[in-house]
This record gives C-alpha cells, sequence and structure tokens, in this order.
C-alpha cells in the first residue's frame, strides 16, 4: 500500500501520528490516538483515496465510544461540521458549524438534558478558537440567559439575564 | 429615582432672614424650635431663591450635613450633597441633570475613604435607575456593574470588570466535558 496522507485530528495545527488501513472498498481509513492513552479516538474516512479526508468519526470525551460524525463539505479536508450523541442514545445532541476552519467549530448547538431540546448555544464569536459566549436556556422557555467575554481576554466577565424568572436582579 | 427639593419652613416665627447691602440673605431657619437649626440657606443674588440650602438628613444629632443646591437658580434644587457619617465631608453627590425634579444621577463614597467608589444612573431619564457600578477594591475598575439594558425597570445584566474578582474568570465551556 502506498498511500498516505497527513491529519491534524485535533486542528491544534500539529500533523498526527496516525495509522492506515484500507476500508476495503477502495478508500482508506485513517486513526489517531489524540491522547495517547494506546485506544484510537478518531477515524479518518478518505473514501476515494484522494488523501483527503471527506469524514470523520470522533470519541472527544474518550471514553470509548465515538459519538461525533464530522463532515468536510467543500472538499478541501478539513472538517467543518459536525454532529454529535452525547449520551449515545440514538439522537443527535449537538451540531456544530467550523465557519472558519480552525479546527475550532465556532457555532455549536447542544442538547445538554438530551431531551431532544435544544438549550445551549456555543459561539466562538471572533474566531479566537475559544468560546467566548453561551447562551443556555435551562427551562426551555424560549428565553435566554447569555454569558460572554465582553473583551475577549479568556474570561467571561458578562452575564446577560434574557429569562425574566431566572434574572436574580429582578425587581430590585 | 428619587425627588430632592429645599426643605425648610421659613415663615417668620420660625427663622431669621439677614439681608446683606451687597444684596445677597442669609436664612437661618428652627422649624422645631430646640434650639438648633434646621435650616441655613444663601441667597447670594437677593432673588428670594436660595441658591444653597443646609439641612440635617443623615442619623441622630443636629449637624447640617446636607447641602442642597439650586445651581442654575431657577428655584429648583438640581444637586444635592451628604455627609452620611458626619466626618466633614461629603460622601454623596446626588444630580438632576435634565431639570426634571427627579434624581438621575448618584455618586457616592460608601466606605468613607474619599474615594468615589459606587455610581447610579438613570440613563434615559425616565425616573428609574438603569445603571449601578461599584469599585470597591478601588482599583479604579468596576468590580460589578449592573445594568437594566431593556430600560424595562430590572436590571437583567451584570459584568464583572475586575479580573481579580471576576467571578467567572477561568470559565472554558467544553460541550463534551460532561459526558
Amino acid at each position: 500500500m502506498s498511500y498516505d496522507t497527513t491529519v491534524d485530528a485535533d486542528g491544534d495545527g500539529t500533523w498526527d501520528d496516525h495509522t492506515i488501513e484500507s476500508d476495503g472498498s477502495g478508500g482508506y481509513n485513517i486513526l489517531v490516538d489524540q491522547n495517547g492513552d494506546g485506544q484510537t479516538d478518531f477515524v479518518g474516512h478518505d473514501h476515494d483515496g484522494d488523501g483527503l479526508i471527506e469524514s470523520a468519526e470522533y470519541d472527544n470525551d474518550f471514553d470509548g465510544k465515538f459519538e461525533t460524525h464530522t463532515g468536510d463539505t467543500n472538499g478541501n479536508g478539513w472538517q467543518d461540521r459536525e454532529v454529535a450523541d452525547r449520551n449515545h442514545d440514538g439522537n443527535t445532541d449537538l451540531a456544530g458549524v467550523d465557519t472558519n476552519e480552525d479546527g475550532t467549530f465556532d457555532h455549536v448547538v447542544a442538547d445538554n438534558n438530551y431531551n431532544g431540546r435544544a438549550d445551549t448555544v456555543y459561539d466562538d464569536r471572533n474566531l479566537d478558537e475559544k468560546y467566548d459566549s453561551v447562551k443556555t436556556d435551562s427551562d426551555e422557555d424560549g428565553q435566554w440567559n447569555t454569558t460572554t467575554d465582553a473583551n475577549y481576554d479568556g474570561n467571561f466577565d458578562t452575564v446577560h439575564y434574557g429569562d425574566a424568572s431566572q434574572n436574580p436582579y429582578n425587581a430590585v | 429615582m428619587s425627588e430632592f427639593d429645599f426643605d425648610h419652613d421659613g415663615s417668620a416665627d420660625h427663622g431669621i432672614t439677614a439681608d446683606y447691602s451687597d444684596g445677597h440673605s442669609e436664612t437661618v431657619v428652627d422649624t422645631n424650635h430646640d434650639g438648633f437649626a434646621d435650616y441655613a440657606g444663601t441667597d447670594a443674588d437677593g432673588d428670594g431663591n436660595d441658591e444653597v440650602g443646609y439641612t440635617h438628613q443623615y442619623g441622630a444629632g443636629h449637624d447640617l450635613d446636607t447641602a442642597t443646591i439650586d445651581r442654575d437658580d431657577d428655584g429648583d434644587a438640581d444637586q444635592q450633597l451628604g455627609d452620611r457619617n458626619h466626618d466633614g465631608r461629603f460622601d454623596t453627590n446626588s444630580l438632576d441633570r435634565n431639570d426634571d425634579q427627579r434624581v438621575d444621577a448618584v455618586y457616592a463614597d460608601d466606605n468613607y475613604d474619599g474615594v468615589v467608589d459606587h455610581s447610579t444612573l438613570d440613563r434615559n431619564f425616565d425616573g428609574n435607575a438603569d445603571f449601578d457600578a461599584k469599585d470597591y477594591d478601588q482599583d479604579g475598575q468596576a468590580n460589578v456593574t449592573t445594568t437594566d439594558s431593556n430600560f424595562d425597570g430590572n436590571y437583567d445584566t451584570v459584568h464583572y470588570g475586575d479580573t481579580e474578582t471576576n467571578p467567572l474568570a477561568g470559565q472554558s465551556p467544553n460541550p463534551f466535558a460532561n459526558n
């Protein structure tokens, strides 16, 4: 097998050591152990053998189960969409997009209580690969509270209570 | 927020007014006849309106701890300075910036060290406070700023502007952290 490719599974800008195996239908699977625990936690799929990974499976929480599926929507090899079933109940509970393909999904919608409704939105508004806005609707009444890093210094510093029922300053 | 006004009964049986040849007058009033002045005011231009009046507003005793000021001499008070702890220094400054007879800005030195550490504003002049900033460690960065962003009468946003005391500092959300 003369096939090889490069892979940066976690998007940190460093190529990862990897293992290649044939997928049995003309393509290849690229296996990476991101955290060095001896277990594969990333499997990239190069279905046409052109050296670019079209889709991938991630075990982002390193529990031995691949809960996240990613895709490359523009054919450049970068995984720019993700969906995940973090609790392995068969239902998608997270979806994200990496708009600038920097390796961080900069807009992520999640169902953190796994009831089938989105309740949290993570955003990297300035695309510096750190989330600086988290919107939550924990009681799922359609009113959202937003925690932000207003000055992008890496620390959240502002909370806007858009849900009047959860506003501790209400009527003060 | 609140209202302020010159607070005295200047009727003849309670007060004394001294008129001076330069046109200004000074009034001292002992409303309750206890021997202590309850009001002392100055009318610098003799137009009948005191520009500054001193009263007792805070705590026990008879200190004239509050100065009510009519800065534009239109007969309505538009600033009030208070010495809440009677240490001889004003520690609150309340303003009526748009002359609607309502307080719309208050700057206070809550720990009485001579430096303003607490500001409250009614930014849209609707009578409700909608901005409150406290710099309790007095490093020049407000520790907590609360605002009423939609002016509905309820504070709804809190901003921690001082990294040293920001309770949210160090949080790094990860959608995959707790599965």
